[in-house]
This record gives structure tokens, sequence and C-alpha cells, in this order.
């Protein structure tokens, strides 16, 4: 039995090498990872933006730099230019009373508000504050693009598992080779197992990769795994739902889009919505998928956490396959 | 005339698959997450957790000092529960008051992860607002503001234009390759070589069909969440270009492959690629040059400017013009690409 399931294992192995699909699906979470390794500082060193005009003193320039990310422009009416697009940007031009600030007008009343004390500071050297102020932190380095971004990554990642499967299913049955397994020496349960592995492994092994590049190599490999592999198990089932049900590749690619909404709004619904307001995505798999992997690569996550967490996603997955597995044995026949 | 019953066949068989049902679907989908789920604005309150050094000094006066500038101080009773509270609450900031020599302390307690300007600014700014107080400093700054009246749209409304780009503007990506392979695979493309009319006509065809979809869930999505707010008589051009830029998009990389699993993974990182405009959309103020010159960092602010009572039209009609440019020349690549494959 196991030499049959490895046979069709095999056989997408080959046949997705030489399509480049199973070296990009391991590739892609590694590029992405990079990708957000190299966005992640731009992102945090990002506080508010300044233009000056050339010609500035530059002892005001150099000031400025230590606050705030300064550029240069030519003239006034480049600077109008610059502030008027889409990002949010202040200028800064030196008067004989002081300084004149520029906006646009949507941006924030803190960036100004800012803005306006710092000059004003620079502007009264001689005028010290009554209180000391001092700034301090608790040692807490990850920045939260990192950490969310790599959840993110992770809970993303295991989709790809199940497209894979949904279009291998779709390219099988337009060559009216699925059909075939009826009369192989190949029960339908090694067929779909078969079918299952590639689409199981390529992500896990992408999830190494993506928890490496983004520094997390301290984590609770076990925990790690159990979620991970419970997530990727309903996005297995969903793939094989649609590459049954689709009767060409534009079906299942309309479907797949189906796929990502919920996974889309479990994670943003995950960072963005109060605490309060959490409950609505408590029946996502995603979600738990989500903040369960956040706790593992925290280091705050728990045995009884985790196992709660792969509970709820297997359970989600029951009650798909029995919607869909009725659906699925059909197609496969 | 070739070109107007090749449109319209596509148009029949899809209505036939389920394929522009399940994108009104999707559209349905996210009109229902919107409206129901995202509030109208985030909350962007943050939680002060504050304690005193020295019990002359009580920090009940924090609470009305910082709740204009949307925080919230919560009491702590020692330093180890301000650790806690800030494990707890990443999101959320430390102040300890106190008293050093003969003046008052104030002392802001960070993450960690918080780079040095914005711990420069923040000390900076805080002092400067205490020393406003004292007897001879001088407001040094005016302000000039060039827009008069600006418009700050709402959280949910802010994400009515990623949804458009992505969903409406670059849903032709995937389908139009998809039709494309299916075609080649049933030999449809190869009959057209034979046929008078022109290859032309028939990528020309599709681009229709999944503009006429495109249309239909832009439409509906916004109608359903801006109503009356949005400028539907300039958003028509502006979905056209952009889901003829999309939709030519993918046929270009279409044109390298010879069947779907080939080019899913470039099709993936094109997505993947446009899709880190939303990173500046959001966060203005992360606007690297690598993004801006994304198609998808203009298509989102073009698309932003029509839900504003005063859209900046000239910015809104360069992006017309600017996309459909480039899917005139991405489609007039693809078209010679796939001929030459026909007759290679």
């Amino acid at each position: 039995m196991l030499k049959r399931i490895l046979a069709v294992t095999y056989r997408d192995l080959v046949s997705g090498i030489r399509q480049f699909m199973v070296p990009f699906i391991l590739a892609m979470p590694f590029v992405i990872a990079l990708v957000l390794r190299a966005l992640v500082p731009g992102v945090g060193s990002t506080s508010v933006r300044v233009a000056v005009l050339e010609g500035s003193d530059p002892a005001l320039v150099a000031w400025l730099e230590g606050y705030a990310a300064v550029e240069t422009v030519r003239d006034r009416v480049a600077l109008e230019a610059r502030i008027l697009k889409t990002d949010d940007v202040f200028g800064v031009v030196e008067t004989s009373g002081g300084y004149e600030v520029v906006r646009q007008g949507s941006e924030s009343a803190d960036g100004l508000a800012s803005i306006r004390l710092l000059l004003d500071a620079r502007a009264n050297p001689g005028i010290s504050a009554p209180v000391e102020v001092a700034v301090d932190d608790i040692g807490w380095r990850m920045s939260p693009l990192k950490l969310e971004g790599t959840v993110f990554l992770l809970v993303f990642c295991t989709v790809f598992g199940g497209m894979l499967i949904a279009l291998a299913l779709v390219e099988e049955k337009m060559s009216n080779t699925l059909s075939a397994v009826n009369v192989a020496p190949l029960s339908k349960a090694e067929f779909v197992v078969g079918k299952s592995i590639l689409g199981f492994l390529s992500p896990l092994l992408g999830s190494v990769g993506v928890v490496l590049i983004m520094g997390f190599g301290g984590l609770d490999v076990g925990m790690a795994a159990v979620t991970l592999c419970s997530v990727a198990l309903i996005s297995i089932l969903i793939g094989f739902g649609i590459g049954v049900v689709a009767s060409e590749p534009i079906q299942a690619i309309a479907s797949m889009k189906t796929m990502f909404l919920p996974v889309f709004a479990s994670v943003f619904g995950g960072i963005f919505l109060a605490q309060k307001w959490q409950w609505v995505l408590y029946w996502s798999p995603h979600y738990w998928a989500y903040r369960t992997m956040k706790a593992v690569l925290l280091g705050e996550a728990t045995w009884p956490d985790v196992l709660l967490s792969a509970g709820i996603i297997l359970a989600v997955t029951a009650i798909v396959f029995l919607i869909l597995g009725k659906r699925i044995r059909r197609g496969l026949r | 005339m070739k070109l107007w019953y090749s449109f319209l066949k596509d148009l029949r068989l899809s209505f036939k698959s389920y394929y522009i049902y399940l994108e009104l679907l999707i559209a349905l989908l996210f009109v229902a997450v919107v409206m129901f789920v995202v509030p109208e604005n985030l909350e962007r309150t943050m939680t002060a957790y504050a304690r005193s050094d020295d019990p002359r000094i009580s920090v009940a006066w924090l609470d009305e000092a910082l709740r204009e500038d949307g925080l919230v101080v919560k009491p702590v009773a020692s330093d180890d529960e301000l650790r806690a509270s800030l494990e707890r609450d990443r999101s959320g900031i430390g102040i300890r008051v106190g008293v050093s020599g003969d003046k008052p302390r104030i002392e802001f307690v960070l993450q960690g992860y918080e780079n040095e300007r914005l711990r420069n600014m923040l000390r900076t700014s805080v002092e400067t607002s205490f020393a406003r107080a004292m007897p001879g400093f001088r407001d040094s700054t005016t302000v000039t503001t060039l827009e008069a009246d600006p418009e700050i749209l709402s959280d949910r409304m802010t994400m009515l234009p990623l949804f458009l780009a992505m969903n409406a503007g670059f849903m032709g990506l995937f389908i139009v390759a998809a039709y494309i392979f299916l075609d080649k695979a049933e030999g449809t493309i190869k009959a057209f070589a034979v046929t008078p009319a022109k290859v032309w006509h028939y990528l020309a065809g599709k681009l229709g069909v999944i503009m006429v979809t495109g249309f239909l869930t832009a439409f509906i999505s916004t109608a359903l969440v801006a109503g009356n707010k949005a400028h539907y008589l300039h958003l028509a051009p502006l979905l056209a270009a952009t889901n003829a830029f999309g939709t030519a998009l993918g046929l270009f990389i279409a044109s390298f492959f010879d069947d779907m699993t080939s080019a899913l993974g470039w099709l993936f990182t094109s997505i993947i690629v446009l899709g880190m405009a939303g990173v500046s959309y959001y966060m203005p103020a992360f606007s690297p040059l690598a993004i801006r010159l994304l198609p998808s960092y203009p298509m989102l602010f073009a698309f932003r400017e029509l839900f504003l009572r005063s859209p900046n039209l000239g910015y809104v009609y360069a992006n017309v013009g600017g996309f459909t440019a480039g899917a005139v020349l991405l489609f007039l690549l693809a078209e010679r690409r796939i001929r030459r494959s026909l007759t290679a």
C-alpha cells in the first residue's frame, strides 16, 4: 500500500519539478520571507518624513535627521509638489521669525504637533523644560511587522498545498487520467493520500525556511508542527473539494480565491480587531492557527492551548469533510 | 464584428460556468466582512500603564493630560506589574513618574523595538510641551496648509480601493491565463489560425469578458459599501484601464508558458509583488522607491481619490492614460508571442 501511495506522490513530484511548480512552491515562502526580512527594518525606521529646501542650514538638516527621515527638494514649487504626493511628508522652511511647516492637510495631527514641538525646541535653546524626560524599554526587540508578517506567511503557506492539489486534480480530470483510478491497482483512498502528500509537505518545508529566515529558530518545533499540520489538513481537504468539483482551471482558480478570503480575514482580523470582537473569527480554523502560531513564535504557547487549537481546527475539518466527502468520492468516480 | 462575436461567445460561455457567480460571491463576502465586521474606524487608543516612584506624585493627572492624544491611562502598583502589562499588551507603553533631584521626572517605558528617531522625538516633544509654560518661550512655527478642506476617509472606506485594485484590477491576471491554457489544451487557439478571425480578436474577447466581471464585482461592492459617496462616472474608465492592464499582464505572462501549472508560480509572484503596495497604502510614511514604482501603487491611490468629495481628477485620468497605454503595449506583445507560437 505504501509503495502505491508513494508511486502517486513520486509521479506528482516528477511532473511538478518538470513544470517548475514544485521548486516554486518550495522556494516562494523563502523568497517572500527574505523580502519581508528586508522590509522590516525599513518599516520600523519610519517615523515622520520631512522635506527641506536646497540651501537650508546644514545644522538644521543634521538636527532634523535625528528625529525624522529628511529629503531635500530644489525649490518651493518642488516642495509643495512633494507634499501633495500621496505619502505623508511635512515641509520645513526657515523663515526670519523661525520656521514654516508646510503640510497638505490630511496628515495625522500627531505628526504635525510633533514637528512643531521639535522646531520650537530648536528655536528656544536657552529654555529648559521644568521636567526631566527619559525613555527606557523592556528589551523587546521584535517589531510587530516581523511577528505578524511571519505568522501570516506561515498560515498562508498552508493554503498553497490545497492549491497545488486542486490544480493537479483539475488537470488530471481534463486529461481523463482521473477516471483511470477506477481501473488502476490503486484504491481511491491510496490515490487521495498519494495526491495529498506533496501538497502537505511542500508548505511545511516552506514554513521551516520562513521560520529560519525570519530568525525564529528557537521555537518549539513540536507545537509548531502540530499547529501547521492541522491547518494544512483543512487546506488539503478544501483543495480536494475544489479539484473534484471544478471542471476546468478557471473555476478552480475562482474557487481558490474564495479560500483566500477567510485566510486574509482571519489573520488581519486577528491583528486589527479589538479583543472584544475577536469572537467573530472563532469559526475560522485559520484564525486559531494564527493565534496559536503567534504564541508559539513568542514562546508563550502551552500544550493545552496548542492541542485545543488543533482540536478546533480538526473539528472544523471534520465538518467540512462531512459536507464535501460525498462530493469528493463522487468526483473521483 | 468578429471581435464582437468572439466576445459574446466567451461571455455566454462564462455565464454557463460558475466562475462569474463565484466572483460575485467573493464581492458579496467582502462587502459582508467590511460592513459587519470592520468598524467604521478602527480603535486607535493606546493604553499607558502608569506608576509613580514617589508617593507625593499621583498618576491621576496623566489621564486628563493624555486622553486627547488617544491614550488611556491605567495605574499599576509596581515595576513588575508595569513590565507584565507591557508584555501582555505589546501595543501599550509604560510611564513612570517620580522626582530626580529637584525636578519632576517622567520616564516612558517602550517595548524595545522602537528606533532612535522615535525615542528622540518622544523625549524632545514632551520636554518642549512642558517648556512652553516657561517664561520667555517663543512659539516659532507657522503652519501653511495647502489643501483647505482635506478629507480623510474612514477606515472602512479605505479598504475599498484595496479590494478594487487587487480584485477588480488584477482579477484578470490569473483568469485570462487559465482561459488561454484551457483553450490551448482543447486546441481552440490553434483553430483561430484557420478562421477569418485574428488571434487578437480572440484575446480581446477574453479581455472583454474579464472586464465585464470586473465591472460587476466592482460596482456591486462599491455601491454597497460607499453608496453615493463614490464618483461612479470616473470609476468606470479607471476600472476599465486597470482591469485591462491586469488582464494584459496575465496574457503576457501566460505567453511564456505551455500550461497553467508552469505559469502559476510567476502569476503568484506577480500578485504578491504587486500586493506589497498595500503596505505603503496603509503606512504612507513608508514609501520606498521600489514600492512607488509598482503599478499597483498609483492604482490604489487613484481608486482612493474617487471616494473623496473633491477627487484629483487629473491624477485619476493620468492613471487611466498610463494603464491604458500599458495595457495596449502588453497586449500587443502577448498577441505577437501567442500568434508566433501557433505558427512555430
